[in-house]
């Protein structure tokens, strides 16, 4: 261990002990503060209050009701900022035409027959796991974003295994681009779906309203076949399982593209240039 | 009341692996390495969350933190060098 070693862990643990002496000391108030804030009794009180439906979500999991019921609209700018992100990886990796794999037989490409078959097998359930997480995101821990990001570890093992050229034979760029606009669409629609049933029972309404509030009688179904759905919540974390999922798995496809397709295309704008 | 200084000590604990494999990632020149402490870091964070009862964070830190943040790093790492310039 050099001298530039030690320096560097006396600065980081003088630091840490300075950062938790003050805390303790209680520099930054007391914590852990001794009540619920205002904000927080309000939403365990009403997330799910059969007995009082003004602001309730039809939900027991207070997480995914304030993620996309009480706090709406942030988690809506935060999907397109995810959006924006994949369309500028999008940009960035633009070819005017994808590589071509040299071989066109499956058993050249990626690793052994072993390790592709696990794949398949860890494959499924992964797809399982992650619609589950998905798809009870109103009942328990989990999401649209949690379900979809699981989702995505998915290609990103077909890619090291059976490599990127095996994975574009069957889901390609173009098709990626489509699922995630569906998916995106899902989003869209679910938000403005409580304004269109507004208009059609003359209701006032809001946009991604869920529940009925005191000024707007407009609500989503809460349950369906007796099972708990909290209204606008499992579409809107099914919508956006399909957007992440499909926008991870654009950005490795792309991410993947090997250096030599870049570097000949780029070759050429130059001598075309000159 | 043993319970919540057996999580205290444990937070403790699970906080200082992953301060000591930040500082790793950090030093570390083989940047495959350094992804692998960051990942390991991820992975204590996620217990961290995890002890402090968010497990929604934890559903999402699990998938990003050790599946697709070090695989991104080395697809980015094959694009370029794996060793860092002394």
């Amino acid at each position: 261990m050099n001298t530039k070693t030690v320096i560097s862990l006396l600065v980081i643990i003088s630091s840490l002990l300075a950062i938790s002496y003050a805390i303790a000391d209680q520099a930054t108030g007391v914590i852990p503060q001794t009540g619920l804030r205002n904000l927080a009794s309000f939403y365990l009180e009403n997330t799910l209050n059969p007995s009082n439906k003004s602001y309730w979500t039809a939900s027991p999991e207070a997480t995914s009701a304030i993620v996309w019921d009480y706090r709406g609209f942030d988690t809506f700018f935060e999907t397109s900022v995810f959006y924006l992100a994949i369309v500028g990886c999008t940009l960035v990796f633009e070819l005017y035409e994808p590589p071509k794999s040299k071989t066109t037989k499956q058993t050249e490409l990626g690793l052994t027959i072993i390790v592709k078959v696990i794949t398949k097998i860890v494959g499924i359930l992964i797809v399982c796991v992650s619609a589950s997480i998905a798809l009870h995101g109103q009942l328990t821990p989990g999401g649209g974003f949690q379900g979809g990001a699981a989702l995505a570890v998915l290609p990103i093992l077909f890619i090291i295994t059976m490599s990127r050229f095996a994975l574009d034979r069957k889901v390609n760029d173009t098709s990626m681009i489509i699922i995630r606009a569906l998916g995106l669409c899902g989003i869209g629609i679910t938000v403005i779906l409580p304004l269109f049933l507004g208009f059609i029972t003359n209701n006032n309404a809001y946009i991604i309203q869920n529940q009925m509030k005191p000024d707007a009688l407009v609500s989503l179904p809460s349950t369906i076949a007796d099972k708990m759905m909290g209204g606008s919540l499992w579409m809107l974390n099914v919508s956006e399982y399909i957007a992440v999922g499909a926008g991870f798995t654009l950005a490795f496809l792309l991410l993947s593209l090997p250096e030599r397709s870049f570097k000949k295309i780029l070759e050429e704008e130059k001598y075309a240039t000159y | 009341m043993y319970e919540l200084i057996l999580i205290d000590v444990f937070l403790a604990v699970i906080s200082t692996v992953a301060l000591i494999f930040t500082f790793l990632t950090i030093m570390q020149k083989d940047l495959v390495k350094a992804a692998i402490y960051s990942s390991i870091e991820s992975a204590s964070y996620l217990l961290v969350f995890f002890l402090l009862m968010s497990p929604d964070l934890a559903g999402a830190y699990v998938a990003i933190g050790i599946g697709i943040y070090p695989a991104v790093v080395f697809f980015l790492i094959k694009k370029t060098e794996r060793y860092e310039d002394k």
